[in-house]
């Protein structure tokens, strides 16, 4: 089985720098070109099957991807984005000063830093991607190619659950909007064969 | 301050899946030609350093990044490949029948190897965190865009002593060849904006592939 994860396209809250959770904010106009940037990028890979969270600048996404192939796009909740509770729709300056300690802590181990009020069961977000994982595992063969559209949270969560390493390794990665990363897996093992590649959208990996 | 973490091009070992090591086998054709295209795809990017393993591959590749930027290639042995001693030549699903043991330590437990060459692997890994903490962090605010030329493992290492994680993580990162990583480092913390990417050696024909 062969990974192939695409976070969402731009939405304005990424632009102005807002934490979205898992507010449901669409696609902008860049966002949509993203999508159909990337969607241009999968043209000649065969799909088996496809995912999206159900939030629409996931599952808008994935449609572009998925336009024109007789593929059903599965809403799947192990792939929303994780939920921030009182920290959603905060500018990022709020977070790295009023906010600064918690935030800063949680990022840095969100296994073990509380989560915010409102926020997502880190733990039950875990397992429950864990599940998906198997699901999918046990559904697809070596060579089959899975389309997994979702956020930047929850990539992580997955990531930390195939590479079986603590989330707080992943908080260092970042992966930008409409990114492609790969992950084969041979005899039951996985490969990370590519992460955050963004080449398809002229800003390339984009801002810092 | 962003670091473009490349992996050496292509040689003829690695086309015959024969383990190199500390062996010092050159770029074939096709490596000479990944590293164009590595070099190419680095052009616009303004770089100020370029540090690689002394070994002919890397640096070889490292030739090629640098010349359009006007820079010489520094060399530097935390950058070099991991010795591999006896299983040089060899290959990995040879040894993992012949023996078991001592790869399932490699893989799994890679703080207690002892390569069979002799070295050590966490003796290994504090030559990258020497090479992280006393070359790269120093540069942070001097420079911004720094070029680093290596291998497989010698990349591994790196990522381990930049996140300050353990080897079985990164360990789990594959590279190709003229791969291109990119980390940066800020305020003493490390991120990962991309990974692997080797799309600059792939026929572009219509939409393209994703890989």
């Amino acid at each position: 089985m062969n990974l192939y994860i695409v976070r969402h396209g731009q939405t304005e809250w990424n632009i102005i720098g807002r934490m979205q959770g898992s507010s449901d904010i669409p696609l902008n106009q860049v966002g949509r070109q993203q999508a159909e940037n990337v969607a241009r990028r999968f043209q000649s890979i065969p799909l088996h099957a496809a995912y999206a969270s159900p939030l629409s600048r996931a599952y808008d996404t994935a449609e572009a991807i998925v336009r024109g192939r007789s593929l059903f796009i599965e809403k799947e909740p192990a792939l929303i984005e994780v939920g921030f509770g009182v920290w959603e729709g905060k500018s990022f300056e709020e977070m790295d000063s009023v906010y600064a300690e918690p935030f800063h802590a949680f990022m840095n181990d969100p296994e073990h830093f509380p989560a915010p009020q409102g926020g997502d069961d880190m733990q039950k977000r875990l397992v429950d991607m864990r599940a998906f994982l198997q699901r999918l595992l046990q559904q697809y063969t070596q060579g089959e190619n899975v389309l997994l559209v979702t956020h930047g949270f929850a990539i992580r969560i997955l990531l930390s659950v195939i590479m079986d390493a603590p989330l707080k390794y992943m908080s260092a990665f970042f992966m930008g909007n409409t990114s492609i990363s790969i992950i084969r897996y041979e005899h039951g093992r996985p490969r990370i064969e590519l992460l955050g590649d963004c080449s398809h959208n002229p800003e390339g990996i984009g801002v810092g | 301050m962003q670091l473009y973490i490349v992996r050496h091009g292509t040689t003829d070992w690695n086309q015959a899946h024969k383990i190199q090591g500390a062996v010092d086998i050159p770029l074939n054709a096709e490596g000479m030609q990944q590293a164009q295209n590595i070099a190419r795809r680095l052009t616009d990017i303004p770089l100020a350093r370029v540090f690689s393993s002394p070994l002919m591959r890397a640096y070889q590749t490292a030739q090629a990044i640098a010349a359009p930027h006007g820079l010489c290639v520094e060399k530097q042995d935390a950058l070099s490949e991991l010795g591999f001693g006896r299983w040089e030549g060899d290959n990995f699903r040879h040894i993992a029948q012949t023996e078991p043991d001592l790869y399932h330590t490699f893989r799994h437990h890679p703080e207690q190897m002892v390569m069979p060459g002799g070295q050590s692997l966490a003796g290994r890994l504090a030559q990258s965190v020497q090479f992280v903490q006393q070359m790269l962090w120093p540069l942070e605010h001097a420079c911004e865009h720094v070029a680093i030329i290596s291998h497989a493992y010698g990349i591994r290492l790196l990522m381990a002593a930049l996140f300050e994680a353990p080897l079985t993580l990164t360990t789990r990162f594959f590279f190709p060849n003229t791969s291109l990583t990119i980390v940066k480092l800020k305020a003493h913390q490390a991120s990962l904006w991309l990974l692997g990417d080797d799309h600059h050696n792939q026929q572009s024909n219509g939409g393209g592939h994703a890989r």
